[in-house]
């Protein structure tokens, strides 16, 4: 049978998923709780496949968090793990040292949290000794490498060592216990269980060195259906590994090429055709659409966005399981505008918009609705983007026209 | 349209009064200027007008003098479409009236002319006075109703966007603007605030977790400690408890330890004297009893052993005599059963007797009546087979005589030829299905009816005449190409009338057009600069003089200049003239040749017409073209009807070949069966047909009965030899057997046979019965034999029955038998006996062996004796185990290792103070128990808090949603601000446009405005405020005023420039309509009034302009500015 176990990170429970998507109440019932849902399918993965442990390498929450039901629930969860006689191996990680609430998790007592110190813990299977080392963070930031604290490996055993770094540093990331995957593979040990990056990364070598990612993603910036990683240790000591999709919903951005089309029904066939080949192995796929091309169509659709968006929501929602979150325009084409119209929009362009009392309208506007905007919100507005003006100038152009 | 004529016959003061307005000559412009002091009746004229145009209100200010019913205004009106003479009445209905002969008009005759103006429409925009002008003017100004609309419209496409940018702007409004409480952003800020409350109140905070941790922790020490001291409390208490309860077994021990003082000490005896003492006691008591006993028994049974005597001899027979035994009942059963089976056997052989006599043959025994089985059988069969011959016979003779009476009567004929007949028959059923006759009447039926109708439908023809080819083969067009030609002249006609109207209506114009022109002086550019030069040089002259005779000169000079201009001018104006006559010369033209086309059409379709006409001979001359297609409708028909009538005659000759066809058929078959026919008339060959069927039907059936007699006869002979067979078989079998010849018929054998079978079924029974009887006597008298000689050889008294031997015999016997017995049963009793005996005085030896061991050991002989002391020793035995036991438990009660000390402790233990104590003890423990429970409660309410906080995800569902609303509103404020910012990008650039383009409204305003100022304001132009546009007068010296800013007489100034824009710009799209005012002037000053006078000029050379007014002055400052202008005084009417 071997030493078989669940390796996983950066569950950041109870973080709120960001999607326009949400807004959809049905969407909202099925996955606003998505990060349990998905921490809850691992912990029903664990039971099924009947493995030996569960590594958790740090993020078990937001560093935000201070809600005491998201740290009893993740107990809550554990015991299940401790009642099937299944161990769990925690290390804290940077958001877990800044949360609260991490402190005051009373985990079963066949969880083992590592300290800020260095430990190692031996568990036996059959023949089969695992040592497993880990290291929690003591402060939010490590601005140093961990590694040469962590113990040496252990004769006679399979080492596995879990690490909360950005190894190297990764974009978007600040450097968390940096280190160097050379390091990591000449280190001894044969499995490192890293945490930290929302990425899945798997690197070989000498030692295996698992970035399991983020299971549940919570945004379009972390794309795609999350997962933990299954490994199998056997008898002889050889380590194989696969992922395993936990995630109960997943972000895509889609785009689609309208180029030709002359049909309000052709684009909506089109768009569900892109959807239904973006599909991923998770229950849900939350789409961020984006039409690009020349189409006949771009006049209507920069008129009637709306109307298209929300056309596409509803039909995406009929599919099942698909979830249109925004619909953006990105077309090719300059509709030209033509008579008094036209003359008008050349003079928006050469005159207007260059023009000082344009900006000095427009700021102040600008002005007046960033302090109503809620505290959140107050830097959203500060700049805006000229794309998005311009397409806002075409909008009304065209819906002038439409008008007209 | 024009107003010639406006008569007040009854209205207001007025009764029979009329103004007329003569056309101007010329190209002079149309205006009218309508003079009347105060009072005069300018007001009523000017109402009166309206009042024509649209009715009589029900409420009119103009019914003092006339009487609502007699009010009644007329006028002449010329329009485009024609002159109109009206009049108008008050009421509700039928109001309009042709003024000639007052007939009803209908409202539509003026809303033609009117272009579809109604009365509103009308007095805003071409009927004017201060107040109609002030309003009228403020609401262009705010760009309401179609003037208002001309003016701010810059030009058409971009008319409709102010509406839109309005949608756009309201709809950014309703999200977010910056003065204002109401909108959706305010909603989602709301809906922030009530998610962060709502998360409040579901969510558990670390902090309020770490308080209920601390609460139960405290819980929980307060509770360890109530249940340490409760536990200390109660190990003292049970301590007590144990000490009190082990008291009553100490006294146990201690009288346990005084009674073993007194039994002997124990020791330990073989097992098994204790148990084995009461057995041997018994054992001893028993063997006193039996022996003495068992002694008397044997001795008895010797003695009777000594009386008994046997009885040899009998017993030799025994065995013989049990083999009779068995024999006897049965014996003794057959001897009586033996007089009943004699009387049996005598009553069947009486029955054989009486029936022999019944056979009435004498001599004859029962055994030679009986018949052989062979013969028997035989006459059985032949008395069955009698019966059904007699009956075939009979039958046979009747079925004969029945066909025989059949054939009586019938003809002796031969039948007909059958081939022949063959192919008759179905022909004669063909014919008759086809029903050929009736056929041939209906025919020449339709024949008739189809030729009178041709004769009618020919008839109807007249005039023409001729064949049904001749009629077919006319060349006629079809009717619907000769109703296109009848539409084709009703339009010509109708073209070449309208030509000559046009014609006479624009000979009559181009005549007086000419007229005028050649009426006209022309004036020479060379005696204009003559004229000028010699003003210009009398002007010299007079400023060099300054006389009076160089002033009157140069006034002269004045004159004549002033002359010549005015002359000139007027030749301008009938240059344009001469140019209008031109183009109507070149319509008149045109009108001439449309008459001349329409008229040759006319004639030449008429000619067309009259051709077809002579074709049928007819002189086409004033024919009608209808005419012509109801005569072609009428050929139809006729060519119809000799088609129908060709039809039936076809079918008439079909049916009579069909006939003769028949009749041929028919005379061939008849002739066939020899019977030819004189006439081939297809109805007698019918008719002889059918009866040559039914004779040969008749022969047929002749035949088929003659044949059925003879095999009737053929049956009756059959039946006849089979009976005779019968009787030759009948009388052999008799002869064989004692029955003999003459034989006797059926019947009588049947008895004699019946009787016969009886006989046989009897005799066996007969013979069975008188073996048996014979049997059984053998029987018996062998056994009487057997029983005598036994008697004899026991020597008893002989006896001849067998009844009365028989128990003898067995009495003996069985006496015999019992002395046997009863010698053998006491023999075995005297051995038992003695066996008994020897058995008890091996007893006896064995007990005196078994208990002399204890009685060496206690020294006596005496059992009894000796169980009393072994009985002492157990109990001493017993009750020193008991007191160890009782010593143990003790100990065990007292947990103690070593019990010597504790039980000491426990004697010398004062009970009523540890009683004292175990009282006071338990209260303090139920205090305890109290105070337990208490802390207890505590922990558990604390943990159960904790427990409670639950681990459901409702927060973070609530932090999701404040998330995506957070999410929300900053797309929405990003999609907010992109499309704020473009519509501020169109507002401004619309607003750019607006000031590039003016619509030619606002041009034709413009330039009204500086004609009325005359020149101080030199412009108009527009500017947005608000969500509108208002409109700025720009002065001379370049400055801008709006126009609420100007004084009251210039803002007049200002509107009657609207109005007159207005008009002129309606005056280029539809057709023009009287323009009236009612002293509008009144705050003009008279440069102004001038400068009005020839604004209202310019517009009076599109239509006719009509101004009243109450100041004399204004007459002449209008002639002054247009010379031409008609002066009406209404002082005059």
């Amino acid at each position: 049978m071997g030493f078989r176990f669940i390796h996983t990170a950066d569950l950041h429970l109870d973080s709120p998923l960001r999607s326009l998507a949400l807004r959809d109440p049905d969407l909202a019932e099925l996955i606003a709780d998505a990060s349990r849902l998905s921490f809850r399918k691992i912990i029903d993965l664990c039971l099924s496949e009947q493995v030996d442990a569960l590594l958790i390498s740090g993020d078990l929450y937001d560093g935000s968090q201070t809600s005491m039901k998201t740290a009893r629930f993740l107990a809550a969860e554990l015991v299940r793990l401790d009642r099937a006689g299944i161990r769990a191996f925690i290390i804290r990680g940077n958001h877990d040292a800044m949360s609260q609430i991490s402190r005051e998790l009373t985990p079963p007592p066949s969880t083992h949290v590592f300290e800020g110190r260095a430990g190692v813990e031996i568990m036996t299977k059959g023949a089969q000794r695992v040592a497993i080392h880990g290291l929690s963070f003591r402060d939010p930031h490590a601005p140093e490498s961990l590694l040469p604290k962590y113990r040496p490996p252990e004769a006679d055993a399979i080492n596995i060592g879990l690490m909360h770094t950005s190894l190297n540093g990764a974009a978007g990331h600040d450097p968390y216990a940096p280190c160097a995957l050379s390091e990591l593979q000449a280190s001894g040990f044969d499995y490192w269980a890293l945490g930290h990056i929302h990425k899945r990364a798997e690197y070989s070598g000498a030692a295996h060195v698992v970035m399991p990612g983020i299971p549940q993603g919570r945004d379009i910036g972390e794309p795609g259906a999350g997962s933990v990683t299954l490994v199998q240790i056997d008898d002889a000591g050889q380590i194989t590994y696969r992922a395993r999709v936990v995630a109960v919903a997943g972000f895509a951005p889609v785009t689609v090429d309208v180029t030709g089309l002359e049909e309000w029904r052709a684009l909506h066939r089109a768009i569900e055709g892109a959807l239904d080949a973006a599909r991923l192995p998770c229950p849900h796929l939350v789409a961020r659409l984006r039409l690009v091309g020349d189409t006949p169509l771009a006049q209507r659709l920069l008129r009637d966005r709306d109307l298209a968006e929300a056309e596409a929501q509803e039909n995406a929602k009929a599919m099942g399981g698909v979830w249109v979150e925004k619909l953006v325009l990105d077309l090719s084409a300059r509709a030209p505008v033509a008579g008094a119209l036209g003359a008008l929009a050349g003079l928006i362009e050469g005159d207007i918009l260059p023009s000082p009392a344009y900006a000095q309208a427009v700021e102040s506007l600008r002005q007046d609705l960033e302090s109503a905007l809620p505290p959140e919100l107050r830097n959203a507005i500060k700049t805006l983007e000229p794309a998005a003006l311009d397409a806002g100038l075409r909008e009304v152009l065209a819906r002038l026209r439409g008008q007209g | 349209m024009r107003l010639e004529r406006l008569g007040l016959m009854r209205y207001g003061h007025f009764t029979d009064a009329a103004v007329t307005f003569p056309r101007p000559a010329g190209t002079a412009p149309d205006l009218h200027v309508i003079y009347g002091p105060n009072e005069a009746g300018k007001s009523t004229l000017f109402s009166a007008w309206l009042d024509l145009l649209f009715g009589i209100p029900t409420r009119t200010a103009y019914n003092f003098l006339h009487d609502n019913r007699a009010l009644r205004i007329e006028a002449d009106i010329s329009s485009a479409s024609g002159a109109l003479a009206l009049a108008r009445l008050k009421g509700n209905t039928n109001t309009l009236l042709d003024r000639a002969t007052d007939a009803p008009l209908p409202e539509a005759a003026l809303g033609a002319a009117l272009g579809g103006l109604d009365r509103d429409a009308y007095t805003t925009m071409f009927s004017l006075d201060d107040d109609t002008l002030e309003s009228g003017g403020e609401s262009i100004l705010d760009s309401k109703g179609d003037l208002g609309q001309l003016l701010f419209s810059a030009s058409a496409g971009l008319a409709d966007l102010s509406e839109a940018l309005r949608a756009l702007h309201e709809e950014g409004a309703a999200w977010f603007r910056p003065t204002g409480r109401k909108f959706q952003l305010s909603a989602h800020k709301t809906r922030l605030a009530e998610l962060v409350a709502e998360r409040k109140a579901v969510d558990l905070q670390v902090s309020a977790w770490r308080k209920l941790s601390q609460t139960r922790a405290q819980a929980e020490a307060s509770y360890l400690a109530a249940r340490a001291r409760r536990s200390e409390t109660q190990t003292r208490a049970e301590q007590l408890r144990r000490d009190l309860d082990a008291l009553p077994m100490l006294q146990r021990l201690n009288a346990l330890q005084a009674r073993l003082a007194e039994l002997p000490e124990p020791q330990p005896l073989p097992a098994d004297w204790g148990s084995a003492l009461t057995d041997w006691m018994r054992e001893e008591a028993e063997l006193a009893a039996l022996l003495p006993e068992a002694r008397r028994a044997q001795a008895e049974c010797a003695r009777a052993l000594d009386t008994l005597k046997d009885d040899p001899e009998a017993l030799a027979l025994l065995p013989r005599l049990e083999g009779l035994e068995g024999q006897f009942g049965a014996i003794a059963r057959q001897q009586a059963d033996l007089p009943k089976r004699r009387e049996e056997l005598a009553e069947l052989q009486d029955q054989m007797t009486r029936l022999v006599d019944r056979l009435e043959r004498p001599g004859l025994t029962p055994a030679d009546a009986i018949l052989a089985p062979t013969i028997a059988q035989g006459l059985a069969d032949l008395i069955e087979a009698d019966a059904v011959l007699r009956s075939a016979e009979a039958i046979a003779q009747q079925e004969m005589d029945k066909a025989q009476r059949a054939l009586q009567d019938r003809p002796d004929t031969p039948p007909l030829e059958g081939a022949a007949l063959a192919r008759l028959a179905p022909l004669v059923e063909d014919l008759r299905r086809a029903d050929l006759l009736r056929h041939s009447a209906d025919a020449a039926e339709k024949l008739e009816a189809a030729q009178a109708a041709r004769a009618q439908a020919f008839a109807a023809l007249a005039p023409w005449q001729g064949t049904a080819a001749d009629l077919a083969a006319l060349d006629l067009p079809s009717p619907d190409s000769l109703r296109a030609l009848d539409g084709t002249l009703t339009q010509a006609m109708q073209d070449a009338r309208a030509a000559q109207g046009e014609c006479d209506r624009l000979q009559e114009l181009v005549a007086r057009l000419r007229a005028d022109t050649c009426a006209a002086q022309p004036v020479s550019a060379a005696e204009a600069a003559a004229a000028r030069t010699a003003r210009d040089a009398a002007w010299t002259a007079h400023l060099g003089d300054l006389t009076r005779q160089s002033a009157e000169a140069f006034a002269a000079a004045l004159q004549a200049d002033d002359a010549v201009s005015a002359a000139r001018l007027e030749q301008a104006g009938l240059a344009e003239r001469l140019r209008v006559v031109a183009q109507e010369h070149a319509a008149l033209d045109l009108a001439l040749a449309r008459n001349v086309a329409a008229s040759q059409q006319v004639a030449q379709v008429q000619a067309q017409v009259s051709a077809h006409w002579a074709l049928l001979g007819v002189k086409g001359q004033g024919r009608h073209i209808a005419d012509l297609i109801d005569w072609l409708a009428r050929r139809d028909r006729a060519l119809e009807a000799q088609a129908r009538l060709h039809e039936c005659t076809a079918a008439q000759r079909a049916l009579a070949d069909r006939l003769g066809g028949a009749a041929k058929s028919l005379g061939a078959a008849l002739a066939a069966l020899g019977r030819p026919l004189p006439s081939a008339d297809y109805a007698t060959s019918l008719a002889e047909a059918e009866a040559l069927l039914a004779t040969a039907e008749v022969l047929r059936q002749t035949a088929r009965l003659r044949a059925d007699m003879d095999a009737r006869a053929l049956a009756v002979t059959q039946a006849q030899q089979a009976r005779a067979d019968w009787q030759k078989d009948w009388d052999r079998l008799c002869a064989a057997t004692w029955i003999g010849t003459p034989a006797p018929t059926a019947r009588d054998m049947r008895a004699r046979l019946a009787i016969v079978a009886e006989l046989d079924r009897l005799a066996p029974q007969a013979d069975t019965m008188m073996r048996r009887i014979a049997r059984i006597e053998e029987d018996i008298d062998s056994f009487t034999a057997t029983l005598t000689q036994l008697a004899q050889t026991l020597n008893l008294p002989p006896a001849p029955q067998i009844d009365s031997l028989w128990p003898q015999l067995r009495q003996r016997l069985k006496q015999a038998q019992a002395t046997q017995d009863e010698r053998a049963r006491l023999q075995t009793e005297r051995a038992g006996a003695q066996e008994r005996l020897d058995a008890l005085a091996l007893r006896h030896e064995r007990l005196h062996a078994a208990i002399a061991p204890l009685q060496a050991h206690f020294g006596t002989d005496s059992l009894a004796e000796i169980a009393r002391q072994i009985d002492a020793i157990a109990r001493a035995t017993e009750l020193s185990a008991e007191y160890a036991s009782l010593h143990h438990d003790l100990a065990a009660h007292l947990r103690a290792s070593d019990p010597v000390p504790e039980i000491a402790r426990l004697g010398a233990l004062d009970v009523d103070q540890a009683r004292a104590e175990a009282e006071t003890l338990a209260a303090t423990l139920a205090a305890q128990d109290d105070a337990l429970r208490t802390a207890y409660a505590d922990l558990a309410e604390a943990e159960k808090a904790l427990e409670g906080t639950g681990h459901d995800g409702a927060a973070a569902r609530l932090e999701a949603e404040r998330q995506t609303l957070l999410l929300q509103i900053e797309d929405e404020a990003a999609q907010f601000m992109a499309r704020q910012a473009g519509v501020i990008a169109v507002e401004q650039a619309l607003r750019l446009y607006r000031d590039t383009h003016r619509s030619t409204m606002m041009a034709r305003a413009a330039d009204a405005f500086a004609l009325l100022t005359a020149g101080r304001y030199t412009g108009l132009s527009t500017q947005p405020d608000g969500r509108g546009e208002i409109l700025i007068a720009q002065q001379a010296g370049g400055a801008t005023k709006p126009v609420d800013t100007l004084s009251k007489g210039t803002r007049f100034q200002l509107y009657l420039a609207l109005r007159a824009a207005g008009y002129l710009e309606l005056a280029t799209t539809r057709p023009c309509v009287p323009f009236i005012a009612d002293d509008i002037m009144e705050t003009f000053d008279d440069t102004r009034a001038e400068a009005a006078f020839r604004l209202l000029a310019q517009m009076a050379g599109h239509g006719q302009v009509i101004y009243l007014t109450h100041h004399a002055h204004l007459c002449e400052i209008a002639r002054k500015a247009c010379p031409d202008v008609q002066l009406h005084d209404l002082r005059a009417l």
